[in-house]
């Protein structure tokens, strides 16, 4: 292996060194920050709340995005291993074998979308990559297979015209662009190598090949330069029909929707609309749409909830099944089953129950966990909305008790689009202990967040909405005392002010910068890049608004955007 | 009616993804030299390099002992590396010398011997360059199957939404972060083959060795073809991805390595990544160990890196009194501790079972530890004060003699970190000058513990 670097690299310098003056400190759950922290980056210049002075995108690490360009840079994007797996179910009509075949995927910015404009495949994942092809061809192409139907003809001989026919059609299927004429006789000539004994075989292995191109393994996002003489590039019809496939459906582009992209129908809003709505209306669009608020709303922490028994020995898997099950309905329904306002997800009272659900909530319901019943919780009750599940009480709290900051923390991070820099490195993180003998409530032990002058500046804004939430416990079962002692669940964002979840999941609901959150957040997540602090969303938050807050609308108006199709130099 | 050669659920016959399966098993005999030293042939034993890593730090009063030197006190939470402390050496008083978020500080120097790139957003750090175990890699690892194995007990990888600097011990660079696999079975099938019934045909194996060779060869040129199209960032991916193509075609090539005689292929777990819940933590640890160092007798590699667990995904070890994660508790736990003292005391037990498993495989007239040079460390000295300072370490073994064993070694002067790292690196016969950057930048290795 002369010649040869073991990991050949590229520079390290080539993204400029920013001052890490922000981010100093632990990575804690309950820690202390910088003084002056009003809840956006201290130095951007702007006040609290306003929709465009929240996002969840670069601090002053920020690189590749070159000041205001709404979009990511030409290049390449990974195949997260559901679309892998979603795109050979379609492309082959097989299943990709077992559970931990791949390593997970890799998000970024809480985001698998933009971890697969930024990141690698690992060695043991290109590995798998290649057994896989040939597992899946392997089992396609084998006697009483389905490859009659696959490819479409009998082959009489390895140079029978129908191999060059199905490899052409495949392959554009696969590489989601027409193969080259190269490239086809590149995987003509392999049939023919490695038709032995027959043809099937040579067609397996080609099949396999073409799986582990990298023009499969990547959608390739370079552009064009813009006809129209703008500074940045224009996918190519292609490019856009991947990307809107993936997008709204999960999976590959199908022949319709690479049609309309060849004859280039996909170039004017009406030819894009048609295939959107298309797409839409698909099954795979409700389950691929999900993702994106599964990521955004941390829905799958439910799957790794952890208790401790003596504490909360009714916590068991099938408890945190009927949890997530709830959670996930709920927000499918409101996101894309019946669309409704996203936001009204924080103040909605109609929810499913199982038997044990019911009787964590306290609310009439089934006997048993295998009856689900739609039920609209009390209209006085402490529980309305997202913050009310007990999915996301139980995976925002510790195995034993609750977490104000991180429940706290995913109000004002992930619902706010507000940044909370790192505490600092000097100090003391661990919580006075409560006096001898004596119970405090969880507001009390925190008090010193908010009275330190090192920490309250950004518990100040954290903290609250966690204490909020103070009368469901570690489970999310409501209790009206701590330890005997009375909870107080008063706050206030932004000066309007809340006692209890149910309060604040109304104050949410109706909050600006909540929808403008979904907006930004969404529309990072369709580009598959994090945005700059100074890139206006405004149009797309107010197109959001007046559409009634429905997610299709925004997938509509995120794809109808000109910023959907422009990507900029290659970093 | 031509005779069908592709049966299904039979397609992994012969196809040898593993290494063993490709050279046949089971592996050479080594043979030795007179004082076991080499091999009969004198090919040298060759040395291997890894990493043990947990989250969050130690209690310093209870972890360092106060007697530098051969004579160190066994204190409470070196208490399970007792017997094997002939093995070891515990490191004091190094420092990591950059303020940052703490942890991903730690981390990024102990990885990197630099401090972290902040992208923004939330605790989003990724590390500016490739670690220093692929330094290592590239120095002892050329000809084996593997460069590297990269093993955990225990990950949540995806939930705590930090920087890709959080992920992994190891990273090829900026956006390559080298996960830790926690499926047993999924390392064993990727070290030792997937194990079919190899049934009685004639017919040829699909895929074949010399077709998926060709195909390789294909996906070569449509990889450089399309890197050249590229900007820089996109190249650096598709360069990891050549890397790991060339690494499938080394291993086609199945040239068998001498092994060594302690050498089998063990057999394949069944167990996955362990249950986020309840993780069976022991069973784990002790399952990673025997197939890291199955690996390391077969020479499959010479590297590896070994993360029991991260501070951000951690484990609530019941089974030990704790109602919260270990990181938690570095936190909430009030007085001196004790839960967290018993999960740092239980954490140094698992590393002794490493220790004890690596010993008990024969190397030359020895074990596969006087062949082996390991770091051991936390990225935090302790949890609840995050202090750079007393970043408790260790080295385990005699890297074929170039390290001493069995001193404690404390630095008087708060020494970078990176010492440890460039003392490895020396120790395992890199001819290197320096290590880090800016403040951790060192030319020199801890002297007292290499001979």
């Amino acid at each position: 292996m002369q010649g040869r670097s073991l990991f050949g690299r590229r520079r390290s310098s080539r993204r400029p060194h920013w001052r890490q003056s922000r981010f100093v400190g632990p990575a804690l759950l309950i820690g202390a920050t910088l003084a002056g922290c009003t809840g956006v980056i201290a130095d951007s210049g702007t006040g609290s709340g306003g929709p465009d002075a929240s996002g969840g995108g670069e601090g002053g690490g920020g690189e590749e995005l070159s000041g205001d360009f709404r979009g990511s840079s030409a290049g390449l994007r990974l195949l997260s291993v559901s679309e892998y797996r979603a795109t050979l179910r379609d492309l082959l009509g097989v299943e990709v074998p077992g559970t931990d075949t791949f390593q997970a995927d890799t998000p970024v910015q809480g985001f698998t979308a933009i971890g697969a404009t930024r990141v690698a495949y690992s060695a043991p994942k290109v590995e798998r990559f290649e057994q896989v092809a040939y597992e899946l061809a392997g089992e396609v192409f084998a006697e009483g297979g389905r490859r009659q139907d696959l490819v479409g003809c009998e082959p009489s001989s390895s140079t029978d015209p129908c191999i060059r026919e199905f490899l052409a059609s495949f392959a554009r299927r696969a590489f989601r662009r027409p193969a080259t004429a190269a490239e086809l006789d590149t995987y003509a000539g392999l049939v023919a190598s490695t038709a032995d004994p027959d043809a099937w075989t040579g067609l397996a292995y080609a099949v396999a090949a073409i799986l582990q191109s990298p023009s499969f393994l990547y959608r390739v996002e370079l552009g064009e330069p813009d006809a129209a003489g703008g500074e940045h590039l224009r996918l190519t019809g292609f490019e856009l029909a991947t990307r809107l496939a993936y997008l709204v459906t999960g999976s590959t582009p199908d022949d319709e929707l690479l049609d309309a992209a060849e004859s280039g129908a996909l170039d004017d809003e009406q030819g894009l609309s048609e295939q959107l709505e298309r797409l839409l209306a698909s099954p795979a669009a409700q389950t691929a749409l999900m993702t994106f608020l599964e990521e955004q709303l941390d829905l799958h922490h439910v799957h790794k909830i952890v208790k401790v028994p003596e504490a909360f020995p009714d916590f068991t898997p099938a408890l945190a099944e009927a949890m997530a099950h709830e959670m996930y309905e709920v927000v499918r329904d409101v996101a894309v089953r019946e669309p409704d306002d996203l936001l009204s997800l924080f103040s909605r009272r109609d929810t499913y129950v199982n038997g044990p659900l019911a009787a964590l909530y306290g609310v009439p319901g089934p006997e048993s966990a295998n009856d689900w019943i739609p039920v609209t919780l009390p209209e006085d009750g402490p529980r309305a909305g997202l913050l009310g599940f007990a999915g996301f009480l139980a995976s925002h709290s510790g195995a034993a008790e609750t977490s104000v900051t991180k429940r706290g923390f995913f109000v004002v991070s992930k619902l706010l689009c507000r940044e909370i820099p790192a505490p600092p490195g000097d100090v003391i993180t661990v919580l006075p202990e409560p006096p001898a003998g004596g119970h405090v409530t969880m507001r009390e032990r925190v008090e010193q967040h908010m009275s330190d002058p090192s920490c309250k500046g950004c518990h100040l804004a954290m903290d609250p909405p966690g204490l909020a939430l103070e009368h469901f416990d570690a489970l999310g079962v409501y209790r009206e005392t701590d330890g005997g002692l009375a909870i107080d669940a008063t706050g206030e964002i932004d000066g309007e002010a809340f006692d209890g979840a149910r309060e604040l999941g109304e104050l949410l609901a109706a909050h600006p910068d909540v929808s403008a959150c979904f907006a930004r957040r969404f529309h990072e997540y369709a580009l598959g890049t994090a945005l700059g602090k100074k890139t206006s969303v405004t149009d797309l938050v107010g197109a959001f608004e007046d559409s009634g807050r429905r997610l299709p609308d925004l997938v509509r108006a995120v794809v109808l955007h000109d910023s959907f199709r422009l990507v900029s130099a290659p970093r | 009616m031509k005779r069908h050669t592709l049966h299904r659920r039979t397609l992994l016959q012969g196809a040898a993804y593993g290494m063993l399966a490709a050279v046949g098993l089971p592996p050479l005999e080594a043979m030795l030299n007179g004082n076991g030293t080499a091999h009969a042939d004198g090919t040298p034993i060759p040395v291997r390099f890894g990493i043990w890593y947990w989250g969050s730090g130690v209690r310093r009063e209870r972890f360092f002992p106060s007697t530098p030197g051969p004579n160190w006190e066994i204190t409470p939470e070196l208490a399970p590396l007792e017997g094997v402390r002939s093995e070891i050496n515990v490191l004091g008083g190094f420092s990591v010398r950059e303020g940052g978020i703490v942890h991903h500080i730690g981390t990024a120097v102990l990885k990197t011997g630099r401090g972290y790139i902040d992208h923004g957003g939330f605790f989003n750090t990724d590390v500016r360059a490739h670690s220093f175990d692929i330094d290592v890699a590239r120095h002892l690892g050329a000809d084996t199957a593997f460069p590297a194995l990269h093993v955990g007990v225990y990950s949540d990888g995806q939930f705590n939404g930090e920087g890709l600097n959080t992920r992994a011990l190891s990273h090829n660079g900026p956006g390559s972060p080298n996960l830790a696999e926690t499926s047993p079975r999924a390392v064993f099938d990727r070290l030792f083959g997937v194990q079919t019934d190899v049934p009685s045909t004639d017919a040829a194996p699909f895929p074949s060795a010399e077709h998926r060779r060709s195909v390789l060869d294909i996906v070569n040129e449509q990889a450089r073809a399309l890197r050249a199209r590229l900007g820089t960032a996109d190249q650096a991916r598709i360069d990891e991805h050549l890397e790991a193509i060339r690494g499938i075609e080394r291993r086609l090539e199945a040239n068998p390595s001498t092994g060594n005689a302690a050498c089998q292929s063990p057999a394949r777990p069944t167990q996955g990544a362990p249950d986020l819940r309840r993780p069976d933590m022991v069973l784990h640890n002790e399952l990673m160990a025997d197939l890291t160092a199955m690996a390391l007798a077969c020479d499959l590699t010479r590297v590896f890196t070994f993360r029991h667990h991260g501070w951000t995904d951690d484990p609530v070890l019941e089974d030990l009194g704790a109602n919260a994660t270990h990181h938690t508790l570095t936190h909430t736990e009030g007085g001196n501790q004790p839960t967290v003292h018993a999960i740092n005391v239980f954490t140094m037990s698992q590393l002794a079972k490493l220790i004890e498993r690596f010993q008990s495989v024969s190397v030359g007239g020895g074990t596969l530890l006087d062949h082996s040079a390991i770091m051991a460390y936390s990225e935090v000295g302790e949890g609840w004060s995050h202090s750079l300072d007393d970043i408790p370490m260790m080295t385990i073994g005699r890297a074929g003699g170039a390290l001493r064993t069995g001193l404690y070694h404390r630095s008087t002067t708060r020494e970078s970190v990176t010492k440890v790292n460039l003392t490895m690196m020396r120790a395992v016969g890199m001819d290197v000058e320096a290590f880090g950057e800016g403040p951790h930048r060192v030319t020199d290795p801890v002297g007292a513990i290499m001979t």
